[in-house]
C-alpha cells in the first residue's frame, strides 16, 4: 500500500469512496497490506480498550477480569444507563411532536399516483443533505497501476460511434456487443482492445436485480460512460482489473423500501437538454449541445431545443419508475434536485446522474493546409506522424513552384458537420440564363465540407474539396473573388475520408487533371477534451488512409 | 467447566480482536458497539454449535462477518467500510495472525508497559486520542497541526509502540536484560 495513512484515515474517521477503492485494492492485491491493516486495527483497538472507558460487551458478566476497579466496572455501564434515559426522552418527545409530523405528512409535494408499497414513513421534510460529489469517474479499479491508468485514460478516450442494443436482452448479451462494436471499431488494431473481457459476478440465490439491459442507443460516448451507464441500470458497479478484465459487481441487495428524500446537485442544463434525434434517450443527445458551437465555420444544424423535461419525465426516460410517493422536484436557483425514492432506486439515480455529469463530449479540431503547385506534386496519399509532417512541410516549402494558399482550422464534435470557407461572394450576371443555383453563383473560392467521426481511439474524417475559381486564374493567385460570369468559372470537387489518430496528419492530392489546378491537402486532427486539452496524440507508424470515397466514385469535376 | 464460563473465557480472550475485526467494517464507532453487541448475542445464543477443535476466533468473525452485513442492509450501507470481497480477505488476515489467550494478555501487558514510555507529546495525542476519544480534526486543532500530520504521528506511535511490544516480549523470554530507557519517534 502506497500510502499507510490511508489506514489510519480508514479507523478514524473512514474513507471517501476514491479511498475506500485504493484500499480495497491494496488489501486485495497485496497480502502485507491486509497485515498491516490487521496490525493497526488491533493496536488501535487494544489502546482504546486499555484507556478509553470500559466497553466489553460481556465484561459485566465476568465480573472484575482484567483488575479493573470497582469504578471502572461501573464505568462499563454508563453507556446502556444513558442510552435507555435517552430511549425513554424521545418517546416522550416523538409523542408530542407525532401531530406535528402527521400534518407535515399532508403537504403537497411533486407526487406521482401509484402503487408503491405504504411502507413508507409519512413525508417529512428532510434537512437538505447534498451529496457529496462523486468522481467524475465512477469507475473503480481493483489495484491502481500505471498500467491500469492507462488502461483507464484509453477507456475515456476510445468512442463509439453508435451502439444499439435490444431492449430485454441480457446483460451479458448486450456487454459481448459493446465489446464487439469496440472491437470493429480498433482501426489502429491495438491489442488493448482485443484484450478487454468482461466478466459478471454471479449473483445471490434470490437476486432479483434486472439483469436486462434497457434499450440504450448509445452515441458518441467513450467505451468507459458506455460501461458505466449499462453498469448502473444492472444495479452494479464497474472494476477494472488487470489485464483490461471489466467486472460488474451487483451493489449490495438492498431489501429496504421505505422512502428516503436527498438533494442532489445536478448540471443546470440537464433539463433542458434537446431530446436526442432518435427520439429514445435523451442520453444520447450531446451533452452542451444546445449552446453555439464558438467556431464561426461550423454550420448550424443543430437540433431544436425540446421543452423543459420534469426531473420525473427524464428518469422515466432512463427507465426508472416513479410511484406512490416517490417524486422528484428541480430547483432552478440552486440546481438542486430533492427527490424522493426508495434507497436502492435513489442510489441508481445518482450514479446516472454521476455519469451524465460527467459525459462531457470530445472535441475535435481539424487543421488543414492547402498548397497550390505549379506542376502535378508528387503528392502520395499517406498519414503522418508529427514529426513526419514537419520534415514533410520543410520539402514544400524548400520545393520551387509550392505555395501554401491557406491554412484553415475548425473545431467541432464528433458527428457534427462543419464548413471551411475561404473565398467570397460575387455578382451573378446571367443567374436565371445559366439555371444555376443562387449557392453555385454566389460564391467563389475553396469550400471544404467535413464531418469528423471519433471511431475507436481515431477520427474518421469525412469531407469534400470544392473549389471555384475563375478560369484565368494563375498559379498561386490566391482566391480573390471576382465578378465574373459563371460560365468562366471552374468547379472542382473532390471527394475524401480519412483515417486519422489524434496528433497525425493525413496528406493527400486534390489535383483534378494533368493540366491542373494542382492541390494538395492536409487534414491533422486533434481531440480536445472538455477542459481544453489535447488528449492523446500517439507516436507511431501511420496506419491507414483511404481515400477517395470508394463508393462515391472519388473525384468529380465540372464547369 | 460449565457452559457459561467456558463461553466467557474464550470470549474475552479474543473480544480485543473480534472488535478490531468489526472497526475495520463499520465506519461509525457507535455502530460498531451495536454491531459487537450482536455479535456477543449471537455467539452465546450459539455457542452450541461452536466446533472447540477449531478456533474460537475464526468461528466468532465468521459469525460476525454476517452480523455486519445484516447491520449494513438494516441500517445504511454507508456505515460499512470494506466491501464483501475485502472484508473476506481482512477476515482471512485476522485468521493467520490470530492472538488470543496468553499471548493476548502478554501482548496487551506490554503495551500497558510501552505506554509509559512514550515522549510527554506522543503521551498527550495518546491519551486525547483514546481516552478522551477526541476526533482527528478535535486532535489538529488542539495539537496546532493538521489532520495529515495527526495521522501520520499516530501511524508512527503504532509503529514504535508495535517495536516495543516484541522487543518487551522478547526480553521477557530472556532472563535479564537492560530495560528500554525511552521509546524515540522517527523525526
Amino acid at each position: 500500500m502506497n500510502d499507510p495513512l490511508l489506514l489510519e484515515k480508514h479507523l478514524a474517521d473512514g474513507l471517501t469512496d476514491a479511498e475506500t477503492a485504493e484500499l480495497e485494492a491494496a488489501v486485495g492485491g497485496e497480502p502485507a497490506a491486509a497485515r498491516r491493516l490487521v496490525a493497526a486495527a488491533r493496536m488501535d483497538e487494544r489502546l482504546a480498550a486499555r484507556l478509553g472507558p470500559g466497553r466489553s460487551e460481556l465484561a459485566c458478566l465476568a465480573g472484575l477480569k482484567r483488575g479493573r476497579t470497582p469504578l471502572a466496572w461501573v464505568a462499563r455501564w454508563y453507556r446502556p444507563l444513558a442510552v435507555a434515559a435517552a430511549v425513554v426522552l424521545l418517546l416522550g418527545l416523538a409523542a408530542a411532536v407525532g401531530g406535528w409530523i402527521r400534518s407535515i405528512a399532508s403537504s403537497p409535494t411533486e407526487a406521482v399516483t401509484g402503487t408503491l408499497p405504504a411502507k413508507a414513513r409519512p413525508f417529512v421534510p428532510a434537512p437538505v443533505v447534498v451529496l457529496p460529489a462523486r468522481a467524475a469517474d465512477p469507475l473503480r479499479v481493483e489495484k491502481e497501476t500505471p498500467a491500469m491508468a492507462s488502461l483507464r485514460r484509453f477507456l475515456s478516450n476510445y468512442y463509439l460511434t453508435d451502439l444499439k442494443l435490444e431492449a430485454g436482452r441480457p446483460l451479458e448479451e448486450a456487454l459481448q456487443r459493446l465489446l464487439q462494436r469496440a472491437r470493429e471499431l480498433n482501426h489502429l488494431k491495438n491489442p488493448m482492445v482485443e484484450r478487454l473481457s468482461v466478466e459478471l459476478a454471479a449473483a445471490e440465490p434470490g437476486d432479483d436485480r434486472p439483469d436486462t439491459a434497457v434499450a440504450l442507443p448509445l452515441k458518441n460516448v467513450s467505451l468507459m460512460d458506455g460501461l458505466n451507464w449499462m453498469a448502473a441500470l444492472n444495479r452494479s458497479e464497474v472494476f477494472l482489473r488487470e489485464p483490461g478484465v471489466i467486472t460488474f459487481r451487483p451493489w449490495e441487495r438492498d431489501e429496504n423500501e421505505t422512502l428516503v428524500t436527498e438533494v442532489v446537485r445536478v448540471r443546470p442544463d440537464l433539463l433542458t437538454r434537446p431530446v436526442a434525434t432518435d427520439g429514445q434517450n435523451p442520453a444520447n443527445a450531446e451533452p452542451g449541445s444546445s449552446g453555439a458551437g464558438a467556431d464561426s465555420f461550423i454550420e448550424r444544424t443543430e437540433t431544436p431545443a425540446a421543452p423543459r423535461l420534469t426531473p420525473i419525465e427524464l428518469f422515466q426516460s432512463w427507465g426508472i419508475a416513479f410511484s406512490g410517493q416517490a417524486s422528484a422536484a428541480y430547483d432552478e436557483a440552486t440546481a438542486a434536485m430533492t427527490i424522493r425514492q426508495t434507497e436502492s432506486t435513489l442510489r441508481l439515480i445518482t450514479v446516472l446522474l454521476a455519469v451524465e455529469s460527467s459525459r462531457q463530449p470530445a472535441m475535435v479540431s481539424i487543421t488543414s493546409k492547402i498548397f497550390e503547385y505549379a506542376q502535378a506534386p508528387p503528392i502520395r496519399d499517406e498519414l503522418l506522424t508529427e514529426k513526419q509532417f514537419q520534415v514533410w512541410l520543410r520539402d514544400q516549402n524548400q520545393t520551387q513552384g509550392v505555395k501554401l494558399l491557406t491554412t484553415p482550422q475548425v473545431t467541432t464534435r464528433s458527428g457534427q458537420r462543419a464548413m471551411v470557407e475561404v473565398g467570397g461572394e460575387v455578382g451573378r450576371p446571367g443567374a436565371e440564363e445559366m439555371n444555376r443555383t443562387d449557392a453555385e453563383i454566389d460564391w467563389q473560392g475553396l469550400r471544404i465540407p467535413l464531418e469528423p467521426i471519433f471511431e475507436g481511439e481515431v477520427v474518421k474524417v469525412v469531407g469534400a474539396v470544392e473549389l471555384r475559381l475563375p478560369v484565368d486564374r494563375q498559379p498561386g493567385q490566391w482566391l480573390v473573388p471576382r465578378d465574373v460570369p459563371p460560365g468562366d468559372l471552374v468547379t472542382t470537387a473532390t471527394d475524401f475520408e480519412a483515417i486519422v489518430p489524434p496528433g497525425q496528419t493525413a496528406v493527400f492530392s486534390v489535383s483534378e487533371s494533368p493540366e491542373g489546378p494542382h492541390f494538395a491537402m492536409t487534414v491533422t486532427v486533434a481531440t480536445i477534451d472538455p477542459s481544453g486539452q489535447r488528449v492523446g496524440a500517439p507516436e507511431g507508424e501511420p496506419d491507414q488512409v483511404r481515400f477517395p470515397q470508394p463508393e462515391s466514385g472519388g473525384r468529380r469535376a465540372g464547369p | 467447566m460449565d457452559r457459561t464460563r467456558h463461553f466467557l473465557q474464550l470470549f474475552l480472550a479474543h473480544e480485543s480482536d473480534l472488535r478490531a475485526y468489526v472497526a475495520t467494517a463499520v465506519r461509525v464507532p457507535a455502530s460498531r458497539d451495536d454491531v459487537m453487541q450482536e455479535v456477543a448475542l449471537a455467539l452465546w445464543k450459539s455457542f452450541a454449535r461452536y466446533d472447540p477443535r477449531h478456533s474460537f476466533g475464526a468461528w466468532a468473525r465468521g459469525v460476525a462477518t454476517h452480523k455486519v452485513f445484516d447491520h449494513h442492509r438494516r441500517e445504511s450501507r454507508r456505515l460499512v467500510l470494506l466491501s464483501p470481497q475485502a472484508l473476506e480477505v481482512v477476515r482471512r488476515a485476522f485468521d493467520e495472525a490470530e492472538v488470543g489467550g496468553e499471548q493476548a494478555r502478554r501482548e496487551e501487558d506490554a503495551l500497558g508497559h510501552c505506554v509509559k514510555l512514550l515522549p510527554p507529546r506522543s503521551a498527550e495525542l495518546v491519551d486525547l486520542r483514546y481516552t478522551e476519544r477526541a476526533g482527528i480534526a478535535v486532535l489538529a486543532d488542539r495539537l496546532g497541526t493538521t489532520p495529515a500530520a495527526i495521522y501520520q504521528q499516530l501511524s508512527r506511535l503504532r509503529s514504535v509502540l508495535g517495536d516495543c511490544i516484541r522487543r518487551r516480549l522478547a526480553e521477557n523470554q530472556q532472563p535479564e536484560a537492560p530495560p528500554a530507557a525511552s521509546l524515540r519517534h522517527r523525526p
